[in-house]
């Protein structure tokens, strides 16, 4: 396995969709740590694919470099990469077993049989493949073919990572659990260097310890699922992050004050005096599972009436609502709030992102 | 595939028709909405036999899960075509109004013009949506509407449609497998298993007083926890042991529990990583995968050989393997009949 | 309207019943009576059909006709493939080659035969003449080895290109994704045809085996006009020799020998179908 970096990488190329007439990735710099799972997460076409095409070696960028170990790999052909990668459809050879599937990379090096025979029983082991050693893989469903896909990649040593793209697009739902686990099991244990493309924030902040968002050809955020739920860099992340998404309160400064837009409401001192340097356009984020709720008045809170009940199980989800202000708070699953009812409200300063001009601003 | 179903349906009411996949829900949607015809066996609808009455015939709109619309046709058009195809003469100007209406409910507003495969696929659903919504037919048919759309945009759909289908007269019907959609959308829940209505009721009742384990665990978000254990006495009483650590008494007499093994129900958002009022039972687990679902993370964990799931309600990470003392709320457990799945009892601190 | 759809089908069947089901039930008829010219027919049950399945001549046909249908199989199905593996994938060039393979297709069966046989000619013809240089003494009406090597190259010449077309048509449909998979194990090119290409090829494969099999067990036009069936019985194959005995006005023969040569070509062509199919099945889950 190894460190694989992208510097100043830019590409560019016309996409065939109507939406779209020109596509381009800019200047991009990532790094993803040896033996690290890594997510790349954004919606679809926004070049994720692109990206994982270019460290595989099947797309050259038109500018800027792909590093293996600090090493420039532009010019290598794909067979010379090593990359292992998982697609969105299973790719296993029909014809053979899944022994001699995972084999089949060894074989072709000329690597001795007693020697193939012993890798793969190790790596079908951890895989929990062993059972089916000797079933053919058409035989096999969409989930232990994707593992088959999988063990393919890492059965031979010198694979320098292991790239998936959607992996569990195809797989039943009862099925995904056990897959998200193995995937994640396997790289834990083998210290495997991992990319997980999706557009999907579930699996991606599931399987990874760092995820990259990436909309449009460019970096949004990059950082560890913890810090994009607590603090997402711009109003887009905290919204796509996390259900529901993040509120978003528009501000304004009015006579050196820091106000609410279109509201009477009153900001908590300390949110006021965070923002009060600020000169752009401002903007308040905070969760609703941060918002604190009251069915009785309190100093410095500020009263909302209740717009919406949604219930999730677990929690509910209220739509609360302020002359044209409205936000989310997620409240406990046996409260009693009924549509027009009046809560009180507070968000804590602590829980609240300031953001100018679309950017997280950290004091 | 359905095996003697009654259904009673009331005007006003969002049913959701919930179940796994093979449950029997679409075909039980679509006969309903009369694209197929049931073996035995009658619909009503108002009270009249439409068993035997086409589908066209019926007025009903139905809505499906792959975005149907005219492709060469302008989502303007597309709104439109009931109106325009249907037995009632309407003008152009009673149309324009109609779509506008709808589009505008709909938010799509800005793109009547363009054609379905111009837009994205959150927008193409919207126009089926409309398109259903413009004949102001008395009864709706939704099949997993949302099911080819993104996270996010379902998370949207969902309060949208809840909005939408407020205050009408006839009556929606859902099928979704679901449980989110049902607890958000629906004012009514039938839970299919196997071909049977297993419960019906008013959502919010099913959900909290499931009457068999196939409703308690699929009806539940995340799926409840179910494990076995056995009845042992004690002390002139007994305990519900379902390991070394867990047992549980739960106020019945031990003649309300004549049998020797029972299942046990937690949902997980009923288990804990602390227990700072020391009221709590815990036990040792070890982590098989943290999945982080929206804000929360879901802790699948295993206990010996039983599987749980914990709902944490923020996001954390934890490593695969990984060994953590956890705890049960006492005070949130579900009996069930193990050999037919039945409720037996619950224990509860304050009535839900 | 539950009749709908027949109502639809009407003209179809209307259609088969007159170019097919009719002169087939003819055909029967005529294989159940012996005929003479001027005469009334007699009805001899199936006495025609032991007399044809007695005649040498009769089995020696089929005998050829078998012979023949596995050698162009033989030759033009991995002749096919391996063309469609030559073809480019992509770009301008695509359509100019698989218009040129398809000109062969094109050319209706006697004009084949015709030309074929200008080509053929001991006096004017190519092939001869180039053959002659490397000291091959070809004579196509005299050698029956080379009339029969003759109408089988013809058959080459005329049909391998359908299975070209049918073959690149499922090279294209192979995910690149499956390539892409054996360039990052390490796999040859033997390999990758061998465990990519071949499996995915399969169904297609079937198909062209199938309609090659049934279409050449028709071969006509070509002999006839070529070799006319010659020299001898080198080149008489079973539609011709059905022909030939119509011709004469056997017509009970054969309409027998027809009955008999259809029922033929429907077992092999069940046989070889659930051959393919089998082996394609085998222990699905």
């Amino acid at each position: 396995m190894a460190r694989i970096e992208l510097k100043s990488l830019t590409h560019r190329y016309a996409s065939s969709r109507k939406e779209t007439s020109s596509f381009a990735i800019e200047n991009l710099d990532i790094s993803w740590e040896d033996g690290t799972a890594n997510a790349l997460l954004g919606p679809s076409g926004c070049g994720k694919t692109t990206l994982l095409n270019i460290i595989s070696g099947l797309i050259r960028p038109t500018g800027g470099s792909v590093l293996f170990d600090g090493v420039e790999v532009n010019e290598r052909p794909t067979r010379d990469r090593h990359i292992a990668q998982v697609f969105q459809f299973p790719v296993v050879y029909d014809t053979m077993t899944v022994f001699d599937n995972l084999a089949f990379p060894l074989r072709n090096q000329g690597i001795e049989g007693k020697t193939v025979n012993a890798r793969v029983r190790e790596i079908m082991e951890i895989l929990e493949l062993d059972t089916l050693a000797n079933t053919k893989t058409r035989h096999l469903n969409p989930a232990e073919k994707q593992i088959v896909s999988l063990g393919r990649g890492i059965v031979r040593k010198d694979t320098v990572a292991v790239l998936l793209d959607e992996p569990l697009t195809v797989i039943d739902p009862v099925l995904k659990l056990d897959l998200r686990r193995k995937l994640k099991l396997v790289q834990q244990e083998l210290r495997l260097t991992m990319i997980y493309v999706t557009h999907d924030q579930h699996e991606a902040l599931t399987f990874a310890d760092h995820v990259t968002i990436i909309r449009d050809g460019a970096i949004v955020q990059s950082a560890t699922p913890e810090e994009l739920f607590l603090y997402p860099r711009t109003p887009f992340v905290g919204y796509f992050i996390g259900s529901p998404g993040m509120n978003t309160i528009r501000c304004e400064k009015v006579s050196d004050r820091l106000k609410i837009v279109d509201s009477e409401l009153e900001l908590p001192d300390e949110i006021a005096h965070k923002a009060s340097h600020l000169n752009g356009t401002i903007e308040l984020g905070i969760r609703p599972e941060f918002v604190e709720t009251s069915p009785d008045e309190k100093p410095n809170w500020n009263r909302f009436t209740v717009r919406m009940v949604d219930h999730a199980g677990a929690y509910q989800v209220l739509t609360l609502e302020s002359g044209s202000l409205r936000i989310k708070a997620r409240v406990e699953d046996h409260s009693s709030s009924r549509e027009g009812d009046s809560l009180w409200i507070n968000t804590p300063h602590d829980r609240t992102n300031v953001y100018e001009d679309g950017e997280l601003v950290t004091l | 595939m359905l095996r003697n179903l009654c259904l009673e349906l009331e005007a006003g009411s969002f049913v959701a028709l919930l179940g796994p996949t093979g449950s029997g829900k679409t075909t039980l949607l679509r006969i309903l909405a009369g694209i197929e015809k049931p073996e035995s066996g009658q619909v009503f609808y108002d009270g009249v036999d439409v068993t035997s009455l086409p589908v066209q015939e019926r007025e009903i709109a139905f809505v499906y899960q792959q975005f149907v619309n005219y492709p060469s046709m302008s989502l303007f058009d597309n709104i439109a075509s009931p109106l325009v195809v249907g037995k009632e003469k309407h003008s152009k100007k009673e149309i324009r109004k109609k779509v506008m209406e709808v589009a505008e409910l709909l938010g799509l507003v800005e793109i009547l013009n363009h054609l379905p495969e111009e837009v994205s696929g959150g927008q193409r659903q919207r126009c089926a949506i409309a398109r259903a919504l413009i004949k102001q037919a008395r009864f709706i048919f939704l099949d997993e509407p949302l099911a080819n759309l993104d996270y996010k945009l379902r998370e949207e759909l969902r309060t949208e449609l809840k909005q939408i289908f407020k205050d009408r007269d006839g009556v929606v019907l859902y099928a979704t497998p679901e449980p989110i959609d049902a607890l958000t959308m629906a004012t009514h829940v039938a839970f299919l298993h196997e071909g049977n209505v297993l419960q019906y009721g008013p959502a919010l009742d099913v959900y909290r007083n499931p009457s068999h384990t196939a409703v308690a665990s699929y009806f539940c978000h995340p799926q409840m926890n179910l494990f076995p254990c056995r009845v042992e006495s004690r002390d002139g009483g007994y305990l519900l042991r379902a390991s070394q650590e867990l047992a549980f008494e739960v106020g019945l007499n031990r003649d309300a529990l004549p049998n020797d093994h029972y299942l046990l129900g937690i949902r997980p958002h009923h288990l804990f990583l602390s227990d700072p009022q020391n009221r709590m039972i815990p036990f040792h687990s070890t982590v098989e995968l943290a999945e982080v679902v929206g804000s929360n993370t879901e802790l699948h964990l295993r206990h010996g050989e039983i599987r749980m799931s914990l709902l944490m309600q923020r996001v954390e990470q934890f490593p695969v393997g990984k060994e953590l003392t956890s705890y049960i709320d006492p005070n949130h457990l579900y009996v069930f009949n193990k050999e037919t799945g039945a409720f037996v009892t619950r224990t509860s601190n304050r009535s839900e | 309207m539950r009749q709908r759809p027949w109502l639809f089908l009407l003209p179809t069947l209307v259609l088969m019943s007159i170019s097919a089901f009719i002169p087939l039930i003819a055909v029967i008829n005529y294989s159940l009576h012996t005929i003479f010219a001027g005469s009334t027919p007699d009805f001899v049950g199936l006495q025609n059909y032991a007399d044809v399945m007695g005649d040498a001549q009769f089995r020696g046909a089929l005998l050829r006709q078998l012979t023949f249908s596995l050698l162009a199989l033989l030759v033009e199905i991995p002749l096919g493939v391996g063309i469609a593996l030559c073809l480019p994938r992509k770009g301008g060039a695509v359509g100019l080659s698989l218009v040129l393979l398809g000109i062969p297709l094109l050319i209706p069966y006697n004009v084949v035969g015709i030309v074929w046989r200008l080509f053929t000619q001991s006096d004017i013809g190519v092939i001869p003449r180039i053959l002659s240089v490397i000291g091959y003494d070809y004579n196509v009406s005299l050698n029956s080895t080379d009339a029969f090597l003759t109408i089988l190259l013809v058959d080459v010449w005329h049909w391998t290109p359908l299975v070209v077309l049918l073959a690149y048509a499922g090279l294209q449909a192979i995910p690149q994704t499956f390539y892409q998979a054996a360039e990052v194990d390490g796999a040859s090119a033997w390999k990758t045809f061998r465990y990519v290409t071949l499996p995915k090829l399969r169904s297609v494969l079937t198909l062209g085996l199938l309609i090659r099999f049934m279409d050449s067990f028709k071969v006509y036009s070509e002999p006839l006009l070529l070799t006319g069936g010659g020299p001898g019985n080198a080149t008489t194959f079973m539609s011709l020799f059905v022909a030939r005995k119509a011709e004469a006005y056997e017509l009970g023969y054969a309409g027998a020998s027809s009955i008999i040569y259809l029922y033929v070509v429907i077992v092999m062509s069940y046989l070889l179908f659930q051959f393919i199919n089998r082996s394609q099945e085998r222990g699905r889950p």
